[in-house]
């Protein structure tokens, strides 16, 4: 999330993603015995 | 289904680092310490304006989000322990944005943190879960790497999926952290190197393991009117899902909920995979990365090898993935892990 945000606001330096406008972030935890649990996915942009 | 709430209105600002080192004496109090002192300064929000906490961390316990507050003299009217590891940056946000939106607070700190001790590694495995700590931990169990190791060897036998495959994810993850100055790693990677590189449990290697560490993750939720009068430049979501015990019937994992709710997320941005310039993915090993790629809807099920060998996936390439190295280059410290992408 912390480095979406960076590269949303035009803070992330030598890493910039060219132009970037729109960035999709996906979350995934808590292994069992065989797969995780949790999964989660949010997309961030600009302002308007 | 009816169209939920968007969430128009909120901003997410100030991401925060706590830099990552791979063992520490501290307590995850005090990494949380760090971030929330970090937030202060970066925002020019003052301590007593945050009124909302939510936290995640695994060697928090027994303290929970609760304890915090009195740690570190905040007295928030809103608060919520999401102790989901990498999944609760996601599950932090969703939730911070809604109590934002409600008013139910106004400026809400989102903060994962944990520490690593030299024995927390054992120490978190045997605890982790019921599962773990009466039916796995005993009996010896090494943890994730060999559970990860089932999933990606049933992958490549049931898509063709190679290793190499697998180190192009991991080659130009390690492109990207080079620029990071917070990553773990910062000697460059080759495939040959990735393909040479020790077992840990077949196929897993080396290098398809993260190295836990300790440091924190943080950023600030608050609506866009509060932003712009802070002066604070911010992102805003444009959609958001989880889903949680997906695919149950799944004998072993092949795909994960992000499956199952993509269209309801595409829906809610009003764009299509296509639109997207670059993705963070949750990166504990690769195979959960190209899972990623299928199931978030870059390409089919089981094309994740042709696709991976078709894209550039550094910085600068077609396809951007995990632009500040993820974890596998920056090292996870624990839940933060959840919020570094």
């Amino acid at each position: 999330m912390t480095e979406a945000i960076r590269q949303l606001t035009d803070a992330a330096e030598s890493r910039a993603v060219p132009d970037a406008q729109l960035g999709l972030v996906a979350g995934f935890g808590m292994v069992t015995y065989d797969r995780c649990l949790c999964t989660g996915a949010i997309i961030l942009g600009r302002p308007a | 289904m009816t169209r939920r709430l968007s969430y128009e209105g909120v901003a997410v600002a100030v991401p925060v680092t706590v830099p990552y080192v791979r063992y520490s004496t501290h307590g995850a109090h005090w990494f949380l310490g760090q971030a929330v002192e970090a937030l202060v300064k970066a925002s020019g929000v003052k301590k007593e304006q945050i009124d909302g906490l939510c936290v995640s961390s695994f060697s928090l316990v027994p303290d929970t989000a609760v304890g915090v507050t009195q740690h570190l003299g905040l007295s928030p009217r809103w608060l919520d322990h999401v102790p989901t590891g990498g999944a609760s940056g996601v599950m932090c946000l969703r939730r911070a944005a809604r109590a934002v939106q409600s008013g139910d607070a106004d400026v809400v700190a989102c903060v994962a943190a944990d520490t690593n001790h030299v024995d927390s590694f054992r120490m978190t495995l045997g605890a982790f879960s019921n599962f773990a700590r009466d039916a796995t931990y005993p009996y010896g169990s090494g943890g994730p790497n060999s559970i990860f190791a089932m999933i990606t060897s049933h992958y490549m036998r049931t898509f063709g999926a190679k290793r190499e495959d697998f180190g192009r994810i991991c080659v130009d993850q390690r492109s990207n952290a080079l620029k990071n100055p917070h990553a773990m790693f910062n000697k460059p990677l080759t495939l040959d190197e990735y393909m040479a590189a020790r077992p840990i449990s077949d196929p897993i290697h080396l290098f398809d393991c993260v190295m836990p560490c300790a440091g924190a993750e943080a950023f600030l939720v608050m609506s866009e009117e509060r932003a712009r009068d802070l002066g604070l430049p911010h992102a805003v979501i444009r959609g958001a899902i989880e889903r949680h015990n997906a695919y149950s019937e799944d004998p072993v994992m092949v795909r994960g909920g992000w499956r199952m709710d993509r269209d309801d997320l595409y829906a809610q941005a009003g764009v299509k995979p296509a639109d997207i310039d670059f993705v963070q993915t949750y990166d504990d090993y690769p195979v959960i990365v190209m899972m990623q790629f299928e199931d978030l809807g870059f390409c089919e099920k089981g094309e994740g090898s042709a696709f991976v060998q078709s894209h550039v996936m550094t910085n600068e390439g077609s396809f951007p993935n995990n632009t500040s190295g993820g974890q596998l280059s920056a090292g996870q410290a624990g839940a933060a892990g959840g919020s570094l992408a």
